[in-house]
């Protein structure tokens, strides 16, 4: 039998509403469809400012010209942003992917068992997750056209956007969905790759080895390149803009280097430490994985880094400004900004939500045991709700430092330490930080669910 | 713990009118202090559900049963909850132990949900451990250990909070013929020194040979009980 008639057989099989396996499937293409839609979203607001400067030729007479007009650094500031937001729609999709891989390790045991091949198993998964995949980037595109509308009556540059302004053609709605597909291919491959799914069933969870020192060593590589960078800061736009982007890619690697280095330290602390069992499991849990816990946060890291840098914007008042182009380009960067870091707030706390589902789904039958044997819900719900703060705790002080290394040596340590920009940030942060505990939040149904 | 748990009358139905399935159809029985029962039936006679109501896990649809003088259904889900993880011990087939703890602190956690600290409930633990001849495995995970040693650290789970009865769920069912017996004695004779009761749900007549009696059960119903040689 082809793995696609068998992989059509099992799902004409498919287990009934309780079974949580039709839950991570929901789940799944919930996130796929978000990132879908968010990414078409970031995609229509980059081309419309492209298209408000008059294209590539626009750009490049704007970029000779002997001083660049605002028009022209609207699409390089909203291409910074997209930039900044791709990091949080991957870890969503890599994160729906992972849903769509859960809770099938017995299940493909069992076929081994009968027989199936390992390329077969991998086939299968591949199949499930691909499927998913397709149905959720099938509804985002639903969601973008839903989202178009609302995202139309936001004011930039005095005026609001065209419909028209906002569609992004068929290939880029083609190429959207292709990504997506992709993300969970490879994701869904990459989860296998960790586990060996024999006829015997599935052999993981021996201690798990440490966080490599080389890990520190490439931060501290990295953390030299963001205080040499900027000072590369200089010459025509087009070399300014570069700079910043080879900034933003140093951050980015940075932050994911050192983020789980750190929390493979916290996590271990926080077990030794711990006095009370939701803290042991959270300590455990983090030591266990701490790239899946920085995952799983790592959304709300970029967001506090976007806030970090956007509250330095509180000190700019357009009513300052003698020229109404400048007036307005100030009030659009605030906009701006806030925009960015709404959308990266919500896809953290929807990524959060979606791993801590998953993470609950693969291990029910535990949950399940503990529930019988007297656990109460509040203790687990405890465990998982610690499970996301320390690594949040972490993942915002991590950011927080990494935003001051970007922003002290280009804009100096006086308007950082200003008041306005501190509580700017502050609030920032504990907006992101909550909607996040609200993804937690929401994963108990699915607890309750499978306990 | 010297008051025996008593199940009257018990009634479980799942379903209404005429896809009505009766799992329990009226059960008594009465575990002893000490005593150790194994309920033994084919798939689907009941035992499990049994289990379940003796164990305040579900309330059954009709009749009651009675622990240390209280009847479980009168109880709130929080109450039985919390009579679970201090008066009862669990041991289930399979898929007990969290797979990120090491085999000492699985085995500490019913001590530290009741608030015993953590560095007493460890001890306590890893006394169990070694009582059981798992020691030096305390710090191994559960996917370090062998299928009979899981076990073991899962018994030792049920008993490090002293319960006064332990209830199994089909405890070798995983396990080979060997492993199984292994894990059955030090089931049986740990529960013994404690003075707990052992109630054990099986199919293996294998298994309820180590207990002192044997409950029979067919379509939600007793069918019979006996003593083994031992007890008679």
């Amino acid at each position: 039998m082809t793995t696609l008639r068998l992989w059509s057989l099992l799902r004409s099989r498919s287990a009934g509403d309780e079974d949580p396996r039709r839950l991570t499937a929901v789940l799944a293409v919930v996130a796929f469809a978000t990132a879908t839609a968010v990414l078409l979203v970031v995609v229509a607001g980059v081309q419309a400012f492209w298209d408000r400067a008059g294209g590539a030729d626009g750009i490049r007479a704007g970029l000779e010209a002997p001083e660049t007009p605002y028009v022209i650094q609207y699409p390089f500031l909203a291409g910074i942003a997209a930039l900044l937001l791709l990091v949080p729609l991957a870890t969503l999709g890599a994160a729906a992917a992972r849903m769509a891989a859960a809770r099938r390790d017995a299940r493909l045991a069992t076929l081994r068992l009968c027989g199936a091949t390992r390329s077969q198993v991998t086939g299968l998964t591949v199949l499930d997750a691909a499927s998913q995949a397709a149905l959720g980037a099938a509804l985002g595109l639903v969601g973008y056209a839903v989202l178009v509308p609302a995202v139309a009556r936001l004011r930039f540059q005095g005026r609001t956007f065209d419909m028209s302004e906002l569609w992004v053609g068929v290939p880029v709605l083609l190429g959207t969905v292709l990504a997506v597909l992709l993300v969970a291919v490879v994701s869904a491959v990459a989860s296998l790759r960790r586990v060996a799914i024999t006829p015997l069933g599935v052999a993981r969870r021996v201690t798990p080895p440490g966080m490599r020192a080389v890990r520190v060593l490439s931060t501290l590589g990295g953390a030299g390149a963001l205080l040499v960078v900027p000072q590369l800061v200089g010459g025509s736009a087009g070399v300014a803009f570069t700079v910043l982007v080879v900034l933003l890619l140093v951050t980015f690697a940075t932050l994911n280097l050192v983020g789980p280095f750190v929390l493979w330290i916290v996590g271990r602390m926080t077990a030794a430490a711990a006095r009370s069992v939701p803290t042991l499991l959270a300590g455990r849990r983090i030591a266990d994985s701490p790239k899946s816990a920085w995952r799983s946060v790592g959304g709300i890291g970029l967001a506090a880094f976007i806030a970090g840098l956007t509250s330095t914007f509180s000190l700019l008042d357009p009513g300052d400004s003698g020229r109404a182009d400048e007036a307005l380009f100030i009030a659009d960067l605030k906009t701006g900004g806030f925009l960015t870091l709404a959308i990266a707030g919500v896809l953290a706390a929807v990524s959060t939500g979606v791993m801590q589902a998953g993470r609950v789904i693969e291990q029910h039958a535990e949950y399940r045991a503990l529930t019988l044997a007297g656990t109460d819900s509040r203790t687990l719900d405890r465990a998982r709700m610690r499970e996301t703060v320390v690594p949040l705790a972490v993942s915002v002080g991590v950011a927080t430092v990494t935003a001051l290394m970007v922003m002290i040596p280009v804009v100096g340590l006086q308007p950082v330490a200003q008041p306005s920009v501190v509580v700017q940030y502050l609030l920032c942060v504990v907006v992101a930080t909550a909607l996040v505990l609200a993804g937690t939040g929401a994963s108990r149904r699915v607890a309750r669910a499978v306990a | 713990m010297n008051a025996p748990l008593v199940a009257h009358d018990l009634v479980q139905t799942y379903g209404e009118g005429s896809t009505a399935t009766h799992a329990l159809a009226g059960v008594d029985l009465t575990v002893a202090p000490g005593e150790s029962v194994a309920i033994m039936g084919p798939s689907g006679s009941g035992k499990t559900t049994l289990l379940h109501c003796l164990a305040g896990v579900i309330r059954p649809t009709a009749g009651s049963v009675t622990w240390q003088g209280t009847d479980l259904a009168t109880l709130s889900d929080r109450r039985r909850t919390a009579l679970r993880r201090t008066d009862f011990g669990f041991v289930f087939q399979s898929g007990q132990l969290l797979p990120e703890l090491p085999a000492v602190e699985n085995a500490a956690l019913p001590l530290m949900l009741a608030g015993t600290s953590r560095v007493e409930a460890t001890r306590v633990a890893a006394a169990w451990l070694g009582h059981l001849g798992l020691a030096g495995m305390e710090k191994r995970r559960p996917g370090e250990l062998s299928g009979g040693q899981a076990q073991r650290v899962a018994i030792a789970r049920a008993l490090v909070g002293a319960p006064g009865v332990v209830f199994a769920d089909e405890p070798t069912g995983a396990l080979d013929q060997a492993t199984g017996a292994e894990v059955l004695s030090v089931l049986t004779s740990a529960t013994r020194d404690t003075g707990a009761s052992l109630v054990v749900v099986t199919h293996d007549a294998g298994v309820a040979r180590h207990c002192s009696r044997t409950v029979m059960m067919r379509d939600g119903r007793v069918t019979g009980e006996f003593l083994a040689e031992a007890a008679r």
